[in-house]
């Protein structure tokens, strides 16, 4: 059963790909009745990579414990149905482009009409307002505006920009927000008692997740950022390529501090960012540099110092192996760990015993695991309610809480309204 | 004044360096207040690249609109103020590793007994179980651990993995978290009246936002999955390198297909450009557009079959030519015009120059006390009833001690007694 801070909310979820899915997935994994709306060929995630009909391992790792509710959405009737369904739902989340909404039927003034108290969320990728609004906008695309996919400065061999593999992070950090959204209120609504609008976008995200960034402080961006941007300024009108402009922004020397390296038989990472840490550091690789606390760092001396032992520890670390490293950092304090493959973490130890796993089971597919809820609550513990629905599988029982009598649901699906 | 649905609420932040201060911002711009309390010589991420004393860009980043309560808790006479201040507190948020907290007298279960229904986040790298408990974690140990480095495939000349990105996406992605976790918190106190613990870590976020990779679903898996963790396992101890590994990897996740020519970036003869077409009728678009013809859509495809591949080779060097024979600009009005997704790769420091992100209001201006005017990234939520908004610049160190503590009913006199022993700044 299910259990969590949201149990007894019912969410109407109108969302496809990742975003949408992962947010509702997060709504549900804390209790709440997720009813997902989809159109009779199903939604995109499921066709793509399928591995039966119906089924791909993407969809099923972003909507498990929901219900699958299909609806024609283009017919009046389906139309219908969602507003006869409406006074028993508590949130609404939507991921179409700006003018779908209004055009379905499912727009927000449409549906608090019917339920005043409604919490709807609209998720765009580039916002309402702006010369962007209107675009059509996955993560990869929005990686690209928001200056994602140039800070990861990864280039292809043919010199092209490469996207963001480690994950689709506008995605998955818009997916959190609009978990977070829907939470706050939630909250609001038990002390108000009113509903309302939030709005989420792709590229909001983006941009908060580089926030230092995007912050502009004239103080600190005189001596590096503003001399930065003109030299990329010059570049770009001198015809410059993608690579030499990333080349350009990056405009730090590599240190023995924060970084990953090739150990002999594989690879690790460590980081200390602060001087306690880094005396640390020092100790495990048994150098002897003075610290950046301590000396002048615009020093021509200094700064050839710290260059010369870079390739000195960089060689050292590559003359032992990961394990050794491990227990070097263990005794000495240092955080570091190994550079794992995600595949390799279903069966990690660490991520076994904090319960990061779960065991599933669909019911065309079968067993699976998952990651496990990414909070843990005390009083109302998060608790996925079973893997990701087959295709229309609640249908009947959602068309049927709308109101409907089983012999116009059959007439409904009989014109293809319903599946 | 404050806005947001957290009007009211106040929160205790024992947090520093990124995850735990961008979790306590989020909340302080939903209108919580946020009393950040810091170590007398200030927080690290105060310290690292200072502008002006205690000053930093990353602090003044990660804590607008917070107060700032700079206290030694290693002494008793400031676990007394905590817990004299507890009981005014709806939240405390912390991010010490996981023995610090009852040391300084500041854990659940001791600030439970004062106020019973706080709410409390706990927050730490590797959990609080499991044999790396203890281990001291930063983003880019998680994200290494985690598989994310592994996953952005990156290699310096000298053979060394990289980082992927320049953003800390397992200290980003717990951040909202820990916001997400304390709304959630407050809506269940609001209805049944009691508190609770709320635990989250570095971990667990970086291996959610890589949910299909690490996923087992062994229906679908032989096909890649089950073949890469096969061939992993056989490698090891073969003297294969790391980076051998991650190119294997690569080439397997190539050969399912994802994407194509439909889903990636390309060079153009003055740029760059990225195209994201993810259902059959974008691709269709995306073929329009360039005129082009492509098997892939055809019922009968079949992804791994070798005329297939060498098709699809063909193809991507095809399109590839095309697009680098003329400007970004170019192509962003064809595929545009056509409705296909497109956007030209950005800088991020130019973005609060972009009309896109000013109409949206996702630019705010601030003043800091000390540093004078700055822009920051808006909060990326709107609400309609209660909007969110950035309650002001990042506090100086210790700016508001004796309010805080007046607040918790400390006299100015037993203020500037804790002040005289070093207990406050």
């Amino acid at each position: 059963m299910a259990s969590g801070p949201l149990d007894g909310v019912r969410v109407l979820e109108f969302t496809q790909i990742i975003a949408g899915p992962f947010g509702c997935q997060n709504l549900a994994d804390m209790g709440a009745e997720v009813i997902k709306v989809e159109p009779p060929e199903g939604e995109p995630w499921r066709i793509f990579g399928q591995f039966m009909p119906n089924e791909s391992k993407t969809f099923q790792s972003l909507n498990r414990g929901k219900k699958s509710l299909v609806l024609r959405m283009g017919d009046e009737r389906a139309q219908k149905v969602v507003h006869d369904l409406i006074p028993e739902i508590d949130v609404v989340v939507i991921n179409y482009r700006p003018d779908v909404p209004a055009r379905l039927g499912i727009d927000y003034e449409t549906l608090r009409a019917i339920r005043p108290d409604l919490i709807y969320v609209d998720n765009t990728a580039f916002g309402r307002e702006g010369p962007w609004s209107h675009r059509p906008g996955y993560d990869i695309v929005v990686q690209a505006v928001s200056g994602l996919m140039a800070g990861e400065a990864k280039v292809a061999d043919d010199g092209s920009p490469a996207q963001i593999t480690s994950s689709a992070m506008a995605d998955y950090g818009t997916g959190i927000a609009i978990a977070w959204g829907v939470s706050a209120a939630l909250f609001h609504r038990e002390r108000t008692g009113e509903g309302q609008l939030i709005e989420s976008t792709l590229l909001a995200t983006a941009l908060a997740m580089q926030g230092t960034q995007v912050m502009s402080l004239p103080p600190v961006d005189a001596a590096v950022r503003v001399p930065m941007m003109e030299n990329i300024d010059r570049m770009r009108a001198a015809g410059a390529s993608f690579g030499e402009l990333v080349e350009a922004h990056q405009p730090w020397a590599s240190s023995i501090y924060y970084r990953p390296f090739a150990t002999s038989d594989g690879a690790v990472a460590i980081g200390a960012l602060s001087r306690g840490l880094r005396d640390k550091v020092r100790a495990a690789f048994d150098v002897d540099v003075p610290d950046q606390d301590d000396v002048d760092l615009d020093d021509p001396a200094i700064i050839a110092q710290f260059a010369a032992v870079v390739p000195q520890v960089e060689d050292l670390v590559r003359s032992k192996t990961t394990a050794e490293w491990m227990e070097i950092f263990d005794r000495e304090g240092v955080p570091g760990g190994p550079v794992n493959f995600a595949e390799d973490m279903t069966d990690d130890p660490q991520v076994v015993a904090n319960g990061l796993i779960i065991d599933l089971n669909h019911e065309l597919s079968g067993p699976q695991q998952q990651v496990g809820p990414i909070l843990k609550f005390s009083a109302s513990p998060l608790v996925p309610d079973g893997a990701s629905p087959p295709l229309g599988r609640d249908t009947d029982e959602f068309v049927g809480l709308a109101g409907y009598s089983a012999e116009q649901i059959a007439e409904l699906r009989a014109a293809g309204v319903i599946a | 004044m404050a806005s947001g649905p957290f009007v009211g609420i106040r929160i205790l932040e024992f947090s520093q360096i990124i995850a735990g201060p961008l979790g306590c911002m989020l909340l302080a711009d939903m209108g919580a207040e946020v009393i950040k309390v810091e170590p007398v010589a200030g927080e690290p991420w105060r310290l690292t690249a200072q502008f002006v004393p205690l000053e930093s860009k990353t602090y003044q980043a990660l804590n607008r609109g917070k107060q700032s309560l700079a206290m030694d808790l290693t002494q008793q006479q400031s676990q007394d103020a905590i817990h004299r201040l507890v009981a005014d507190i709806d939240v405390v948020v912390i991010n010490y590793r996981p023995d610090v907290a009852a040391r300084l007298g500041i854990d659940y279960e001791t600030l439970k007994a004062i106020k019973p229904d706080l709410i409390y986040v706990d927050s730490t790298a590797f959990g609080r179980k499991g044999p790396l408990a203890q281990r001291p974690g930063y983003d880019i140990v998680i994200q290494s651990f985690s598989g994310l480095t592994a996953a952005g495939g990156r290699f310096d000349e000298n053979g060394n993995p990289t980082l992927p990105g320049g953003q800390p996406t397992a200290d980003n992605q717990t951040g909202y978290a820990i916001a997400w976790g304390v709304s959630a918190a407050l809506f269940h106190r609001e209805r049944t009246g009691r508190g609770q613990l709320v635990e989250t870590s570095l971990l667990a976020n970086a291996l959610m936002v890589q949910y299909g990779s690490f996923m087992s679903l062994p229906a679908g898996d032989a096909m890649v999955r089950g073949a890469l963790l096969k061939q992993l396992e056989q490698a090891q101890g073969s003297g294969k390198s790391y980076r051998d590994f991650v190119e294997e990897r690569r080439e397997m996740m190539r050969r399912r297909g994802a994407g194509g020519v439909y889903y990636r970036c390309f060079n153009t003869k003055n740029g760059a450009i990225a195209v994201g077409c993810l259902s059959v009728s974008l691709r269709e678009k995306m073929r329009q557009a360039l005129d082009f013809t492509d098997i892939r859509d055809e019922p009968d495809y079949d992804p791994l079959a070798p005329e297939s591949q060498a098709f699809q080779q063909e193809l991507t060097a095809k399109i590839e030519e095309m697009i680098e024979g003329d400007d970004s600009e170019h192509w962003i009005d064809v595929l545009e015009g056509a409705g296909v997704p497109v956007s030209a790769i950005e800088f991020v420091e130019t973005l609060d120059q972009h009309e896109q992100v000013i109409e949206n209001g996702y630019v705010i201006d601030l003043d800091h006390d000390i540093t004078g005017p700055q822009t920051q990234v808006a909060p990326p939520i709107k609400m309609s009833d209660s909007p969110p908004q950035a309650q002001g610049a990042s506090p100086p160190l210790g700016r508001d001690n004796d309010a805080i503590l007046a607040s918790a009913g400390y006299s100015s006199d037993e203020i500037t007694a804790m002040r005289d022993a070093g207990a406050i700044r």
